[in-house]
């Protein structure tokens, strides 16, 4: 058990041991304060009872995850479909099973529940869970509709329970430390943003009987999905406006099924344009047939780019004049060498080798992006910790809600833009005082 | 045109950097010199090089060049005859390899950093400053002098082609010009006489006193033929020539 405790620890410690800045980030993070090892010393050797709501392959990994926690006991699992049940309880041997969450929701032995199922269900089964008294902690995006966001978050402003929203950059210590040396002025001004995601692959999972294909595939399918935009745009999004605190106003985009042609109604392609009302602007892509640009997180400033997926940032006098640099560091530390300096005459603007410098030391974890269930080390295991240790303080995580809202949000609207073809303005009805537009 | 001026007191040099004119960037580093003297120097390079950059910009539309080109003008003012003159005067000597006018349009591109170089030179030196590094571009680079712990300023020359250092050149009261191909910018250099782009993978670098000779004759060596090449280094018989093909 002992090395169960420093597991924990380790996570915190991991992600935020190296970038120090201790109450300072905890005014501009605050979400952070609620799962420091002193609190979590505090909590001593109680234990969250949680469950698990939705057995696929995110909730099998989660279940991975909660068995590195020392304050988290799995006491139920939850799922419709019997062959992710039985993984699941494979796992976790001496939890209750469940087919139906309502009946789950009926226990009161449950101190929170973790919801891991297809989008459409997020909203109604977190509503549920809240109303029943639980904490909740539920996977990107929000929910499937702007309404039912709208619905989660009124129920979050009038609840005493905790709810987090898997929105797990928030927890990924190259995303911490870069976002506070941005807001440090690491590169400049920030200019704009370029986040994509690109994957070469169906997005499908084999289908045992036709009958399965909606709810297995479910990400494919209107009823249960908003495509690409939740299922890979919401964390890439959140981390824009995390960045520089602000919301965009205006969205258009394009979107199409330009290979995936298998009866899927969700676009395998998009591009898409959000502006802030200062001329900013985030140019997102996703495409699923060519992963030649991976994924990627750019923050553009005037005097660099940091590369958050990548845990680097790039500067844009290295890549201007070199030669002139290394003179004057010669001329400071009074020393005689060549200058690579010469070259034949201008040429165009094109893309030239940059520097990468790391934005934190040791080891980084890099998430290629092709996986479609997780990547190791980027957050989820200590915000599905964090979460845990609320359900035994009860002390939420500030304005994780909030950026799961304003991410999902951006989602949805970025979907309506390109089945409407049109520019699309933030709606009045869905802000909330967190957004500054 | 943005320009930058730093005075570092513990290097005791002074930087002054201009990130674009003329296409491209400009740098005057100069060691051992008062802040007030230094900042006079590039005040009045900086107002040299924005003036003739608003003459000679062809691609600016309110240039008198682009009005030229666009035939808009009837007249050159006494200013830029001066340049044409300038420019015409290294045709004969290059036998005819050089021209600033190509099809017809003024082009000013060849010659006028080699120009801005000789008037940094120029400067310096009337104001008695004995060691200072020029790099227009990174093509067109002057050293005065020498480095202040070095017996000259000591640059490389770089393989556009991704092949490493091509060579160590000591530049002391000496400019050097480069032109050349490079992977993604090929054949902007034209022969006046053919009309022919050059296309090989090729860099010429020249050494000479003078930084316009420098400038126009690695142009000029890029499209010479061996014959050319031959009388172009008996008339400017005291450069240096390196021509690489990569």
């Amino acid at each position: 058990m002992k090395e169960s405790v420093d597991l924990s620890k380790r996570m915190f410690l991991k992600t935020l041991g190296s970038i120090g800045g201790g109450i300072a980030l905890f005014s501009t993070m605050p979400w952070l304060k609620s799962c420091t090892p002193e609190k979590l010393a505090e909590i001593g050797a109680d234990k969250a009872r949680v469950a698990l709501i939705g057995c696929g392959s995110r909730g099998q990994y989660h279940l991975t995850m909660l068995r590195g926690i020392p304050h988290a006991q799995v006491v139920a699992l939850c799922d419709p479909y019997k062959t992710n049940l039985r993984a699941a309880s494979a796992m976790v041997p001496g939890a209750k099973l469940f087919d139906d969450y309502r009946k789950l929701l009926e226990h009161k032995d449950i101190d929170g529940v973790i919801i891991a199922t297809p989008l459409g269900s997020h909203a109604p089964i977190t509503l549920d869970a809240l109303s029943s008294g639980k904490h909740v902690f539920c996977e990107k995006a929000m929910a499937l509709t702007m309404e039912q966001c709208k619905a989660v978050y009124d129920a979050y402003t009038h609840t005493d329970r905790v709810l987090y929203f898997c929105m797990q950059r928030m927890y990924d210590p190259k995303y911490i430390e870069g976002v506070k040396k941005i807001r440090e002025g690491l590169v400049g001004e920030v200019v704009g943003m370029r986040c994509h995601w690109f994957r070469n692959a169906d997005w499908r999972r084999p289908v045992p009987d036709p009958s399965l294909e909606r709810s297995i595939n479910w990400r494919l399918y209107k009823e249960h999905s908003a495509g690409l935009m939740t299922e890979l745009a919401c964390h890439q999004l959140e981390v824009c406006n995390w960045t520089i605190d602000k919301m965009p106003s205006e969205i258009m985009g394009l979107g199409d099924i330009v290979y995936w042609k298998d009866g899927r109604e969700v676009y395998d392609s998009v591009n898409v344009t959000y502006r802030y009302s200062d001329g900013r602007k985030i140019c997102y892509e996703s495409l699923i047939s060519n992963k030649y640009n991976g994924m990627e997180d750019q923050i553009l400033g005037k005097k660099g780019t940091v590369d958050l997926t990548r845990g680097v940032y790039y500067l844009e006098e290295d890549n201007e004049f070199s030669g002139i640099r290394q003179l004057l560091a010669q001329l400071r530390d009074k020393t005689f060498a060549t200058i690579p300096a010469a070259g034949p005459s201008w040429r165009p603007e094109l893309r030239n080798p940059y520097l990468p410098h790391p934005i934190v030391t040791g080891p980084v974890s890099v998430n290629a992006g092709q996986s479609m269930v997780a990547a190791e080390n980027d957050g989820s295991d200590l915000i599905l910790s964090a979460f845990c240790q609320s359900c035994i303080t009860g002390e939420k995580a500030e304005r994780v809600v909030e950026e799961a809202y304003c991410a999902t949000l951006l989602c949805l609207l970025a979907n309506m833009a390109m089945e409407e073809k049109r520019l699309i303005h933030f709606p009045d009805e869905y802000k909330i005082p967190y957004m500054k537009f | 045109m943005r320009s930058e001026f730093s005075y570092s007191q513990e290097g005791r040099f002074v930087h002054g950097h201009i990130e674009r004119v003329m296409g491209t960037r400009f740098d005057m580093v100069i060691p051992d010199i008062a802040e007030s003297a230094a900042r006079m120097i590039w005040d009045e390079m900086c107002s040299w090089l924005e003036h003739s950059d608003a003459l000679l910009d062809r691609f600016n539309a309110d240039s008198e060049v682009a009005r030229l080109n666009a035939g808009q003008l009837d007249s050159t003012s006494e200013h830029l005859s001066e340049w044409i003159e300038m420019g015409e005067g290294y045709s004969p000597r290059t036998l005819g390899l050089f021209s600033v006018k190509t099809g017809g349009q003024l082009d000013f591109g060849g010659l006028a950093k080699g120009v801005a170089v000789r008037h940094a030179k120029e400067l310096l030196q009337s104001r008695g400053v004995l060691n200072a590094f020029v790099d227009f571009g990174g093509s067109s680079i002057f050293g005065l002098g020498h480095h202040p712990y070095g017996p000259e300023w000591k640059v490389n020359l770089m393989d556009p082609f991704g092949g490493g250092v091509l060579k160590d050149l000591g530049l002391r009261d000496m400019a050097m010009s480069t032109s050349g191909n490079t992977p993604g910018y090929i054949g902007h250099i034209v022969n006046p006489l053919t009309g022919e782009k050059c296309l090989s993978r090729r860099l010429v670098c020249v050494l000479a006193d003078d930084p316009v000779d420098a400038e126009v004759l690695s142009t000029a060596f890029m499209i010479a033929s061996p014959e050319q090449k031959n009388k172009l280094s008996d008339s400017f018989s005291s450069v240096k020539v390196c021509i690489f093909d990569l």
